[in-house]
């Protein structure tokens, strides 16, 4: 209870930060940091790919890939760190989502 | 520490494309050795795949700076799956980023191997055997490992920025530039990562102590 309490006072201590700072989070690091140098010396980016990722767009595979790694995360670490009451016939899993229903 | 698409001088970003490919060989061979030897290995790599594609697609926000950057997820890679095959999960994280994550490139993709998933895994490797070597318990070395590999990793970008965009200027200090340029950013992250590291040793070795078998210098 004591680690929880804990962990939640952080994430609520890094929001609050990112909150009050008012910033407008444009940006990644290293595009801030080569966008200078790239001017200097007359590079920009390019599109190579034939396809452009955008927009509602950008924001669906986000979620998507997101999603996708998390069930593959979730899924590896059932197999690995599997909750001992998670076992075949142990009284839990027999219960299944039914557990505490009449 | 994703290089955009077209950022660095063609003969440049070709020639990143010799080292990285090299390692992604050892990691398939380091892959396939581990395999056969633990049946539980695969879960492990896909459980490491999934959380550096994630925590290298991540961005944070970082109070009081106003941009954005990510963890690379690759130093705790290294030390469950070993460094080679690490640099093929960075690798394969950052090809599915460059195709339809709009995060890195294709022509930089040789790059950008080289600074997350080589420079980060073996950085982060290297740092926890020493460390453990030194006497380090295992939570310490294990962030040292998370803290000093994220910093490798935007160390190694620098230099790859400072040879294809030095113009006029010379080299070491357009590196330094850059390299103190993200500072700011990355340290408060590269910290977290070294926490978080140290948190994921230190709870396998609770929970599932066999599983580190495996893993050099465990306890």
């Amino acid at each position: 209870m004591k680690r929880w309490l804990i962990v939640i006072v952080l994430v609520a201590a890094f929001i609050g930060g990112v909150l009050a700072t008012g910033s407008r989070w444009e940006g990644d690091v290293t595009e801030a940091a080569t966008e200078p140098l790239a001017q200097q010396t007359g590079m920009e980016e390019k599109q190579v790919l034939p396809w452009s990722v955008e927009g509602d767009l950008l924001l669906f595979v986000f979620l998507t890939g997101g999603a996708a790694a998390g069930f593959a995360f979730g899924y590896n670490w059932h197999k690995l760190f599997g909750s001992p009451g998670n076992k075949p016939g142990d009284e839990k899993r027999e219960q299944g989502l039914g557990r505490g229903v009449a | 520490m994703h290089i955009p698409e077209g950022m660095l001088p063609a003969g440049q970003a070709a020639a990143w494309y010799a080292p990285a490919a090299a390692f992604v060989a050892g990691g398939i061979v380091q892959v396939k050795r581990r395999l056969a030897r633990a049946a539980e290995y695969k879960a492990m790599l896909g459980l490491m795949a999934a959380f550096v594609f994630v925590v290298s697609l991540m961005p944070v926000p970082v109070p009081g700076i106003g941009t954005v950057s990510h963890p690379c997820g690759t130093p705790l890679a290294a030390i469950l799956l070993g460094p080679f095959a690490a640099v093929l999960v960075g690798a394969v994280a950052l090809l599915m980023q460059a195709l339809f994550f709009a995060h890195g490139g294709i022509t930089t993709w040789g790059a950008n191997i080289l600074s997350m998933a080589v420079a980060g895994s073996f950085a982060g490797y290297g740092t926890y055997v020493l460390a453990r070597r030194l006497g380090l318990g295992l939570g310490a070395a294990a962030g040292l490992a998370g803290f000093l590999g994220d910093l490798a990793t935007y160390g190694v970008t620098s230099l790859q920025l400072a040879l294809g965009l030095h113009g006029d200027q010379s080299i070491p200090v357009v590196w330094a530039t850059a390299f103190v340029s993200f500072l700011p950013t990355q340290v408060p992250l590269a910290i977290a990562e070294g926490l978080f590291t140290a948190g994921v040793l230190v709870f396998i070795a609770r929970q599932r102590e066999d599983i580190l078998k495996g893993v050099e210098l465990a306890p």
